[in-house]
């Protein structure tokens, strides 16, 4: 059973989130938060979601897991104008999910959960290095390495102190540094991973919007982007698998 | 819930049958570097390929990433999934991660376009390991085949099958008797999860099963022409060679031309006669069928036909590879040389304003004598290419020779005269006079 209010915004940013790598998902819902873990088809980036019951206006809810179309939900984003309210109502063991917004009554078939993949493992690797810096400035960077290249490297120097990201294209180079004045925090270890900038595209249109995003990187290692939403009510984690550079 | 996957072997020991594969395949992911070239494992369904896979996977504490025929398996969709996987390091922190690719001998129809080309790119530039899954080799591209490690999964003999069914009886508190699973496990012909769906099929709502619970439920019928000459040969019963005629969907025409074509390997005269003499009793009643239009007379034909084979064979088996009838190349490089013949008398013709009939008739033998005489020329005059050439020279080498000395020759010119004199006019008025 689900019975909640939400600000569109707010719903939008979660799911914007999600459909940054999967089209559909098992969201499960608990009474005191809505949660998700999801990879991404090629298996090389993961999203884990959760939105607590604060987010929410009002909310009221069992446990419970659904399967979300969210190449569906991210349609009908569209049709909702900034502000509005959300109404989200689903009886007890139902299949069908209303949303209600603006006049509008939609109701959503929900997807049988097992034809959804199952919920990935949380992955146990340690990553050393950490920065934090504005969303922004993160966005800023993926799109100004995409310019020249389809990838781009992340590191941290510790000797001369700053975290840098280097797009190598065939003939164009682009590098950016930032000193521990410049961003938030840095932990000073020697880290460096190669990353598909595919995905980072798609994951930077989200993280754009955060305040501040922790990344958490290795060598050659998964890249960990960590940020919250909603006044620290909703918190999202990517993960990101490196590309293996051909010797 | 369905056995096959809930009893599917974690590890490569639970694999039943296959062992040298089986090692192989585990040498191979022990020492694997991007360098070593993908596997591909091909057999008939049910002897473990996917199965090894997974487990392989599983025991090296890899990764896995499936694609199978029924996801989408575009070019772009190849790219996208297997592509950015085999380029990128595993997301949970594994070692490498298993790029599995299933039924790869299906990668054709609309659907999959390009996919074979994109596969192939795939696997020139991949970083993890990969193996592709086929059921039939000869049906997976020869572009991808040639740059792949095949490794054949063969059936699973009966006895070694039996150990596994009793486990699975076992685990689901099934009391079954020896005989019962002697009799499943002969039926699937080595299928493993054929047996298994036969045993799963068998024991809904029982606890105790007897062989008479297995009556209902029988393996598909799926027999390919291979199969059924193996069976004539090996002189197995004869309304079980009907039957698997039948399953073949091969027309009758078609099945005596092959038992035709696989007389060769009866040992002497008497049983090559004695076959003849079966295979001419079937053609006449193939005869009678078209005739009088009266296709009942078709199964008279093909029962004649694998029957009367099979008494000739006498139960000897077969030893040598099963090919295609070679009547069938003989009438199709017939064929092509008819066609090439018909050119070229077309050519002539009208080059010389002889009737086709009358060329063929009269003038071909005073033709080639001209020919030998001055091929060069001809060639140039008559635009022939290598067969064509070959019809009068009967020599292959020395034709394709002399059309690619002339093709030579008239680059050479061409280089020359473009910078001056658009090329030279040879309308038929022009070169004619050389001949008469």
């Amino acid at each position: 059973m689900l019975k909640a209010t939400i600000d569109a915004d707010i719903f939008r940013e979660s799911i914007d989130a999600i459909a940054a790598l999967v089209t559909e998902c098992r969201m499960h819902v608990e009474p005191d938060r809505l949660y998700t873990r999801a990879v991404d088809t090629a298996n090389v980036a993961m999203v884990s979601l959760q939105v607590k019951k604060e987010a929410f206006e009002t909310y009221q809810a069992t446990k419970e897991e659904l399967g979300l179309d969210i190449a569906k939900l991210k349609n009908m984003l569209g049709m909702m104008g900034k502000g509005d309210k959300l109404d989200l109502s689903l009886p007890e063991g139902g299949h069908r999910m209303e949303i209600a917004f603006n006049r509008y009554r939609y109701a959503l078939t929900l997807l049988d959960v097992n034809t959804i993949r199952k919920d990935p493992n949380p992955p146990t690797i340690e990553l050393p290095g950490k920065v934090i810096l504005t969303g922004e400035a993160l966005q800023a960077a993926i799109k100004a390495a995409s310019m020249v290249s389809d990838k781009i490297a992340l590191g941290i120097d510790p000797d001369n102190k700053f975290f840098y990201m280097v797009a190598e294209g065939d003939t164009d180079h682009i590098r950016l540094e930032l000193g521990q004045s410049e961003v938030e925090s840095l932990t000073l270890v020697e880290v460096r991973s190669l990353f598909s900038l595919d995905y980072l595209k798609d994951m930077g249109r989200v993280m754009g919007k955060a305040e501040k995003v922790e990344i958490h990187l290795g060598v050659n290692h998964p890249v960990k982007f960590s940020f919250d939403f909603a006044d620290r009510n909703g918190h999202i984690d990517y993960l990101l698998a490196p590309r293996i550079e051909a010797e | 819930m369905d056995w096959t996957e809930k009893y599917r072997p974690r590890h490569i020991r639970d694999l039943v049958g296959n062992i040298g594969v089986l090692q192989t395949m585990v040498s191979w992911a022990q020492s694997w570097s991007p360098k070593d070239r993908p596997l591909i494992l091909y057999g008939k369904p049910g002897t473990g390929k996917t199965s090894a896979a997974h487990a392989l996977a599983g025991d090296m504490g890899w990764d896995i990433i499936e694609l199978n025929a029924s996801d989408q398996r575009t070019k772009a969709a190849l790219e996208k999934i297997a592509g950015s996987s085999a380029l990128t390091a595993p997301l949970s922190g594994a070692e490498h991660k298993l790029i599995v690719l299933d039924e790869v001998d299906n990668l054709h129809g609309t659907a999959d376009r390009g996919g074979a080309k994109a596969l192939l790119d795939i696997i020139k530039k991949t970083q993890q390991p990969m193996i592709l899954i086929a059921n039939i080799l000869q049906d997976v591209p020869a572009e991808l085949r040639s740059r792949c490690e095949p490794l054949q999964f063969r059936s699973i003999q009966a006895r070694s099958l039996i150990p596994r069914l009793r486990f699975i009886c076992a685990a689901e508190h099934l009391q079954c008797s020896d005989t019962l699973l002697e009799e499943v496990s002969t039926r699937a012909e080595g299928d493993v999860r054929a047996a298994i769906t036969m045993l799963q099929a068998a024991a809904i709502g029982k606890k105790v099963l007897t062989p008479q619970d297995l009556s209902s439920s029988s393996k598909d019928e799926r027999s390919t022409i291979f199969d059924l000459i193996g069976a004539v040969f090996r002189g197995r019963s004869h309304e079980e060679l009907v039957r698997q005629a039948q399953a073949t969907g091969e027309t009758p025409e078609r099945i005596v031309q092959w038992l035709e074509g696989s007389v060769g390997l009866l040992p002497d005269y008497q049983r090559v006669a004695q076959a003849y003499r079966s295979l001419r009793r079937a053609d006449l009643y193939l005869g009678r069928t078209i005739r009088r239009q009266y296709y009942l007379l078709w199964r008279y034909a093909q029962a004649i036909a694998v029957i009367g084979m099979a008494e000739a064979a006498q139960k000897q088996g077969i030893h040598a590879r099963i090919s295609p009838p070679t009547r069938w190349q003989r009438i199709g490089s017939a064929r092509r040389q008819r066609a090439i013949r018909g050119d070229l008398l077309h050519r002539l013709s009208s080059r010389y304003h002889i009737p086709e009939r009358v060329l063929r008739e009269e003038y071909l033998t005073l033709f080639s004598l001209l020919v030998e005489h001055a091929p060069e020329h001809y060639v140039l005059e008559l635009d022939l290419d290598a067969d064509a050439l070959n019809l009068f020279l009967h020599d292959r080498e020395r034709s394709v020779m002399i059309v690619k000395k002339v093709k030579e020759e008239g680059a050479a010119r061409e280089k020359m005269a473009t910078s001056r004199a658009p090329r030279k006019d040879t309308s038929p008025g022009g070169t004619q006079s050389t001949l008469f």
